[in-house]
């Protein structure tokens, strides 16, 4: 959380983050490297080249794609989410690597441009088995570049986090285009299944988790039925929220976390204007309702970030009858001041 | 996340389950019987060479 940018917002867990990042990167291409001159001596070097960072790219990209849901399965996962946009911004370098290293080798000694020759050389898009497979892996190097250089906070906050997202949520049409990029080129030609078979563990892995991430998200949004009194809707008793934390509910539009804290109990959108974090599973740290995602902040009873920081949340009226907690759907403006309702 | 993108991740993933399910048992069944790979010149690409020989 910072209130003015800088490139990189170091501090240890990033630092850390990133060592182990580099760490496996050349342990991964050593090891890649090392066993594919021992298995077959006679590969050249811009073959291992392209082949080692393909199937790294890839491999990172598996791993970027299960943190997501893995955090919303299990909130142990969430700090690999926290710094998860470096890895993506060093998935799209080892891609862009196999990616300029392929069109170099294939398609640099023609007296076409090669980046059209990526598209028309080989024009067999009727074909299964001789689909011109490097144009697909080409658009999803496309998306993967738009996803990096829109990577840091300067752009979520001049494209807002929705149309941000939304950006970045394609990279899920990158990642079929991906799989679709090796199904209809190496597989095709590759005789060992181990390429094979790892694909389809990964691929499958990936599906289950965003399936079963997905499943416990969506009956959370179906409507709230509960006793309605005054345009206000009784939601739970005190009881059932743990001191700090809070419950989530769907009321209306968007959910609405609803945070004890003290002998208090305040409302606020569950949606982190930052990333569109779930304020409602994050907790109350210093006196500030704390985004479980990336470590924004808001005060609870007015929805604001403390100073000098300027984001703002929606606020809700609630109140506090029997220790039954009621709240009015109906939002308030971004950062309203809202008396916290006391437990008596 | 906001609704709409919670709605489109739901259904995202569950077309994603069936297509890439699907691409994958067809691109495996309809791999060539004789596999070559692509960097292999072909006959045609042969004769082509020889007939621009001087």
């Amino acid at each position: 959380m910072s209130a003015s940018y800088q490139s990189v917002l170091w501090n240890r867990q990033k630092k850390i983050y990133d060592q182990v990042l580099g760490g496996f990167i050349v342990l991964y291409l050593a090891t890649f490297i090392s066993s594919n001159l021992i298995i077959n001596p006679e590969i050249t070097q811009e073959t291992l080249i392209i082949r080692s960072f393909g199937t790294l790219a890839i491999l990172l990209l598996h791993i970027i794609l299960m943190i997501g849901p893995l955090a919303r399965l299990n909130t142990v996962f969430l700090p690999l989410l926290y710094n998860r946009r470096h890895l993506g911004v060093t998935m799209f370098f080892m891609a862009a690597i196999h990616g300029v290293f392929s069109i170099v080798q294939f398609h640099s000694l023609g007296n076409i441009n090669p980046i059209v020759s990526v598209f028309a050389s080989n024009i067999h898009y009727e074909s299964l088995t001789k689909f011109p497979f490097q144009a697909l892996g080409f658009i999803a190097l496309i998306i993967f570049f738009l996803m990096a250089i829109t990577s840091h906070d300067f752009w979520l906050h001049n494209l807002s986090p929705r149309i941000w997202k939304t950006l970045h949520m394609m990279v899920y049409i990158a990642y079929t285009l991906i799989i679709l990029h090796v199904l209809l080129g190496v597989l095709q030609f590759e005789t060992s299944p181990v390429l094979v078979s790892m694909l389809a563990v990964g691929m499958i892995v990936i599906i289950t988790l965003h399936l079963l991430a997905s499943g416990k998200e969506f009956p959370t949004d179906k409507p709230f039925q509960s006793q309605v009194f005054d345009q206000y809707v009784m939601v739970c008793s005190v009881d059932e929220i743990k001191e700090n934390r809070a419950k989530v509910v769907c009321l209306e539009a968007e959910r609405i976390a609803i945070f004890k804290y003290g002998n208090k109990v305040s409302a606020v959108s569950n949606v982190c204007k930052h990333q569109n974090g779930p304020l409602g599973e994050g907790k109350i740290i210093d006196g500030c309702i704390t985004c479980p995602w990336h470590g924004y902040q808001y005060l609870p009873h007015n929805g604001s970030s403390p100073p000098p920081f300027k984001e703002k949340v929606a606020t809700y009226k609630v109140k506090v009858v029997n220790r039954e907690i009621w709240i009015d759907p109906t939002p308030f403006p971004e950062g309203t001041e809202v008396e916290p309702s006391i437990i008596k | 996340m906001i609704r709409p993108l919670r709605r489109y991740h739901y259904y995202m993933w569950r077309f994603l389950a069936v297509l890439l399910v699907v691409g994958f048992i067809l691109a495996i069944l309809w791999r060539p019987a004789i596999i070559s790979s692509p960097n292999e010149p072909e006959s045609a690409d042969l004769q082509l060479q020889k007939n621009h020989t001087p």
